[in-house]
This record gives structure tokens, sequence and C-alpha cells, in this order.
């Protein structure tokens, strides 16, 4: 594959990560104090919504509240609980309002079925408006050949007569 | 009329309805909490004259956690509701206050300063309030004899918060009354 077309494959998200591209210099590699629990805890603490935030995780809050709860975050993966474990408590004290994705299910289907039915709505009265105007055209068509052969035959008539003194 | 001058408006509609329906919840941290009718989470911390008090050393009486911290402006106004509440009902209902994100000599300041002398937690690293899903003070949980959280108030308790609180709290010693 191209080093191109690789990277556009890249760029779409198709193509998983095999490494860095030829001429790159490879990724620096990670701090030595960056452990897999270290992974762990980012990875839960960037799907828990921070409480007194706008719309935005614990992970990336400054705030104190959310400090403490990636500290919990951190305890609680260090115990050996899984990510959903872990977020299972947060979701039984502040609900599922705690999570950055709502759950696909219930009345959060509406935020995941919505852009779809909307971006298909959307395409269908393209389709309709295109097609009218397509009709429309067609429809036409004939009084514009019609006027264009008028148009010739009078051409025709005056070229026949010559030319005027 | 052509038919797509009332479907183009009605398609549009849900979407209002929707946003109409998320507008209800007007502050975005008063979110109702899952915790209502559940037990209440069991806690063991030191209080700010040294000792450690767990949930299930309070006995047979109704509790109310006020989460509080003395950076809190909403808490001042509050906490003279709170004097009055604790001397009306001692020995009816236990009041328990947590110490949010603050120092202990900030909390012994207050309480020489405005008064009261009802037992206070130290929370230091918010785990206390973690397990409540506290977002933020005053909130203040009513847990009945049984232990179960009866009701969550994300606010300053006020005079008719405590009117129509406290009494189904002292009548609450059974499942049935919970959640109501």
């Amino acid at each position: 594959m191209s080093r191109r077309l690789r990277l556009a494959a890249l760029l779409l998200g198709v193509l998983p990560n095999q490494g860095p591209l030829r001429g790159q210099s490879a990724p620096s590699s990670p701090p030595a104090a960056d452990t897999a629990l270290d992974r762990k805890v980012r990875e839960v603490a960037s799907i828990l919504r921070c409480p007194v935030c706008l719309n935005l995780s614990i992970q990336d809050s400054p705030s104190e509240l959310a400090r403490d709860m990636r500290d919990v975050v951190r305890e609680r993966v260090a115990k050996g609980e899984t990510r959903e474990q872990v977020l299972q408590y947060f979701v039984q004290r502040y609900g599922e309002w705690v999570l950055m994705e709502p759950p696909p299910h219930g009345v959060n289907l509406l935020v995941w079925v919505t852009p779809a039915v909307a971006v298909l709505g959307g395409a269908a009265l393209i389709g309709l408006a295109v097609r009218r105007w397509t009709q429309n055209s067609a429809a036409g068509a004939p009084a514009a050949t019609k006027l264009a052969e008028e148009d010739l035959r009078r051409v025709r008539e005056e070229m026949a007569k010559g030319p005027r003194d | 009329m052509k038919p797509w001058r009332i479907v183009v408006p009605l398609a549009g509609l849900p979407l209002v309805l929707l946003l109409a329906w998320g507008l209800e919840y007007r502050d975005p941290h008063a979110v109702p909490t899952p915790l209502v009718g559940t037990s209440a989470p069991d806690f063991a911390k030191e209080t700010l004259t040294g000792d450690t008090l767990r949930l299930a050393e309070l006995g047979n009486t109704p509790v109310v956690i006020n989460f509080w911290a003395s950076w809190c402006i909403p808490c001042r106004d509050e906490h003279p509701l709170l004097v009055d509440f604790e001397q009306q009902f001692r020995g009816r209902v236990r009041l328990v206050s947590v110490l949010y994100e603050d120092t202990k000599s900030n909390g012994l300041r207050w309480y020489k300063e405005r008064g009261g002398d009802w037992t206070n937690l130290l929370d230091p690293r918010g785990r206390m309030a973690i397990d409540y899903g506290v977002r933020g003070v005053p909130e203040t949980f009513f847990i009945t004899r049984d232990r179960h959280i009866l009701y969550h108030h994300p606010a300053p308790v006020t005079p008719d918060i405590l009117d129509l609180w406290v009494p189904r709290l002292l009548m609450a010693d059974s499942a049935s009354s919970r959640g109501s």
C-alpha cells in the first residue's frame, strides 16, 4: 500500500495503526510511570462525566471532585475490578447521567436514532426535490424544442430570400 | 395547501418536544439521585473531635446527613436553620454533618463562631461524598431508622423542606414508606 493511501486510510480510521509511516520518526515511548493501571484508569475516567463541570470527563476536569473520583477509579481498578464494575459503582450513585455517552436503551435510544432518522429524512427530501426539478425540466423541453425549430425555420426563410440591398 | 407545508414543521415537532423535556431540569446539577429508596452507604469517618463514627453506631434513630464546607456561601445561610433543627429534634433525629473538601481547623472555627455541637465528620478526599453521589454542597440526605435513603435535597435546606420531610422521616420505619 502506498504511503499516501495508507495515510488516507489511517485518517479515515479504516486501518488499524500499524506503527509509524515510513519517513516518520517513531513515537516516543511512554513514560516509565505510565503503567497498565494508569492506562486503565485513564480509559475508565474518560467515560465518566465530571458532576460539577460542563460536559467534561473526570479525566479532563481539573476540579477537586473529578480528582477524587479519579482516585476512586484507581483504587477500584487496582483492587481488580473490571471497567463495568467501576462504571456500575458510579452509575448507582450518580445515575446514567454520569456516563459521557448514554447507553443505547429506553429514552436514550433517541440520542442514537434521531441523527440517523434526520439524515435519512433529509436525504429523502433532497431526493424528492431533485426528482421534481428534473420532471419540470423534462416537461419544459418540448416547448423549448418547438421554439428552436420555429426560429430555425424563420432563419432558413430569411436566408432563402437572399441578401437585402 | 401542499402537504409538505404541514409535514416539514411536524417533522421538527418531536425535536422541540425533546428539547422542552430536557429543559425540565433547569439546573444540570439537580439531577435526581438514584440512591433514594436504597440502603444508605455505610461509613467510618473521623469526627471533628477526633473520634470515629460509623453509620451502624447511630442506633435506631432517623439520621439527617448534611454535606457542607466553610467555603460554601449557601451553607452560611443554612447553618442557623440546622442549629434550630438540631435543638428541636435532639433525641428523635440524629443530625450528622460532613465537612466536604475542607480542613479540620476551618470546621472547628466555623462551629466556634456560629454555634452548634452535633457530630461532624471529616471527608478530606471526598470518599463519603462520592459514596453518596454528592455533586456539590450543601446537600442533605434523610435516612430512615432502617437505614434507607428517604429523600435527597441537592440545595440548602429550608423550613419548608424540614416541615415536609422530618415528619415523614419520623413515621418512616418500614420499607413501604420509602421513596415517597
